[in-house]
């Protein structure tokens, strides 16, 4: 252990003058994953993946679609907290901690660390809310503030006469605009230097509040959180794989997971999950040294950061878009089935989302875990006025809460959960799409090697030493 | 069905030999107070470091959980050496070796700051722009490097 520690701090050492790639905000205090906890990750997905394509039968397939459902609207304690009237408070919880965070941006304390607003955007929204609504269900859709500040906004409209009729998106828009500003949210956070600056960050909050309302009032509130609203798109397809399904005003209870079944993504659907797949996995990759030490040797030749920064987040998307539709070539081809490569990639493209949840899991909990701690003095005291709202103002970051070798372990073991139900859900999808269960089997060779190989660089990531030194 | 079989023992056997490679390596990995006792102790060691033009050299120190650390440094710039973390804050003066020791208790991968003092500022300006001084200084976190502390 002393020596592979040796080792690794020999590589950074040597590793450091690269470029510091910033990220979003929150420092990572974990270490790479060991090598031989890599090896056997790697190993435990190949392996599991020959046992489920053994053991794996039309007949689980089956039941697999036929999931049970409970429907959590009988239950009288649950109607009673997800009635409108009992969420109203909490909406007014997520606009007030909008408004106080977005104030003490503007006006508060210039050091992220004792500004609330990076702390509310990087890990509250992008890092909280993920993880709830990849598990729990789209909480977004309920607590949104910019979405119930519409909503308020709307309904003074309407009390004092004023009205108008909104312009449905055009539909060969499909969910590009969201793609587009995604990726701008995924730049900010990794390329731009000023993710957690206080008052940039707000800077861009406000124009983003703007873009929103002005969209929402343009094309219809639902329309544009359903198809242009980047977070509402986003939290929506991470939901997809939670334990909660809301339909025609029900909500029932799954198993995780289900609702990636019976899914056909339209061409921009399966760009944004791509994107979205490619973005979770920048953070971690762009700070690897292998990516650093590439992103040196083009900023001495002269290119500028924000060109090569860019250039990787978008080739990091290109790739992922060309591996997984040559991947989706390869199963039509293998399977011969009639079917389109389009077709078969539309199909397939949610089985790839357990294995992004795990990584994004494995990848953000121990910033979760130590920076969301910030939140408990920060609210006491969110202008850093010495108020003490809450009594928690002095309270200090405990880094001992988290434990890195168990860490470590948490983190091979999501990968290697996350591909096991990427597997079953592929083999669930290509029995009911091919039918013929020979065609089925061998259609998931392909499949079976992206997916080892997906899963395989989640975890060669975390077993990366992090270069950049913010 | 013979495919799916042999599939499905091919699966087991790494499986199995996986988790005996598992079970061994994670043996050897915690302290074993009996095999190895000097590696597996807490040791006192001393890290020397420069910073010349705001660049730590070297600017990753990796100890082990558990060891009694003492960090030298020698600096051409007066401000604060900073522990990020482990909140250990030292002043340093140009000339003089600033020195200090703490046990490396946290696992984790911490932060070396700089905090530069603006002398220069201070004095070009009236008592008006000293205050402004004060709050700059409090701002400017410089990441010079990295401490590593693996865990035992």
């Amino acid at each position: 252990m002393r020596y592979t520690s040796l080792s690794i701090g020999t590589v950074l050492a040597a590793l450091i003058p690269a470029a510091a790639l910033a990220h979003g905000f929150g420092q990572r205090i974990d270490l790479p994953v060991p090598l031989y906890l890599y090896l056997i990750g790697g190993g435990a997905v190949v392996a599991l993946s020959f046992i489920l394509l053994g053991l794996f039968s039309g007949r689980l397939s089956e039941l697999l679609h036929d999931y049970p459902r409970f429907d959590l609207m009988r239950l009288r304690w649950f109607r009673a907290i997800a009635s409108p009237i009992a969420l109203v408070p909490l909406k007014i919880v997520f606009v007030v901690i909008l408004l106080v965070a977005l104030a003490s941006g503007i006006w508060g304390d210039q050091n992220p660390a004792f500004n609330m607003l990076p702390t509310v955007v990087w890990i509250l929204l992008a890092i909280g809310v993920t993880f709830f609504c990849a598990f729990i269900g789209n909480i977004w859709n309920v607590v949104n503030p910019f979405k119930t500040l519409y909503e308020w906004a709307e309904t003074i409209f309407h009390k004092i006469g004023r009205t108008w009729k909104s312009e449905p998106l055009p539909a060969p828009f499909g969910l590009w605009p969201a793609i587009l500003m995604f990726f701008a949210f995924r730049w900010i956070e990794n390329v731009s230097f000023m993710s957690s600056d206080p008052r940039p960050l707000s800077t861009l909050v406000l124009l983003y509040a703007f873009i929103t309302f002005t969209c929402m009032a343009i094309f219809g509130k639902d329309e544009w959180l359903k198809r242009g609203d980047p977070f509402s798109v986003f939290f929506s397809f991470f939901s997809r794989f939670s334990i909660t399904e809301v339909k025609e005003g029900a909500i029932y209870l799954r198993p995780p997971a289900a609702g990636l079944l019976n899914q056909s993504a339209t061409l921009s659907e399966t760009a944004f999950i791509l994107l979205m797949l490619s973005s979770v996995a920048a953070d971690g990759m762009l700070t690897t040294p292998f990516f650093q030490n590439l992103f040196s040797a083009l900023l001495s030749v002269g290119i500028p950061w924000f060109v090569v920064g860019t250039a990787g987040l978008a080739s990091l998307f290109a790739a992922f878009i060309a591996v997984y539709y040559g991947f989706s070539f390869l199963t039509k081809t293998i399977s011969e089935d009639s079917s389109s490569t389009f077709e078969v990639a539309r199909r397939f493209i949610y089985s790839l989302l357990p294995i992004a949840i795990a990584y994004e899991v494995a990848h953000y909990v121990s910033i979760l875990v130590i920076e969301g701690q910030r939140i408990l003095y920060l609210i006491s005291d969110p202008f850093r006025a010495g108020w003490n709202l809450f009594g928690t103002a002095d309270y200090e970051i405990s880094y001992t809460v988290l434990n890195l070798k168990i860490l470590w372990n948490v983190q091979v073991v999501l990968i290697v959960i996350g591909h096991v139900i990427a597997v079953m859900i592929a083999h669930a999808i290509a029995d009911r799409f091919f039918k013929d269960s020979r065609k089925s089997l061998i259609s998931q060779y392909p499949m079976l090697v992206l997916m080892i190989f997906y899963s395989c660089l989640s975890l060669w990531i975390m077993a990366q030493p992090i270069v950049a030194v913010e | 069905m013979n495919t799916k079989l042999l599939l499905t023992g091919c699966g087991f056997l790494i499986l199995v030999a996986l988790t005996g490679w598992y079970l061994t390596s994670s043996n050897t990995q915690a302290p074993a107070p009996t095999v190895n006792v000097v590696a597996g102790q807490p040791v006192a060691v001393t890290h020397n470091m420069s910073l010349a033009k705001r660049i730590l050299t070297p600017d990753i120190t990796t100890v082990t959980q558990g060891d009694q650390v003492t960090i030298k440094v020698m600096s051409d710039e007066a401000g604060e050496f900073h522990v990020s973390g482990y909140e250990i804050e030292n002043n340093m003066i140009v000339g003089t070796e600033l020195s200090f020791s703490f046990t490396a208790d946290k696992a984790g991968r911490y932060n070396f700051e700089l905090h530069p003092k603006m002398e220069e500022v201070e004095e070009e300006h009236d008592s008006n722009a000293t205050e402004e001084t004060a709050t700059n200084e409090a701002e400017e976190d410089i990441v010079i490097g990295a401490f590593v502390v693996n865990p035992r």
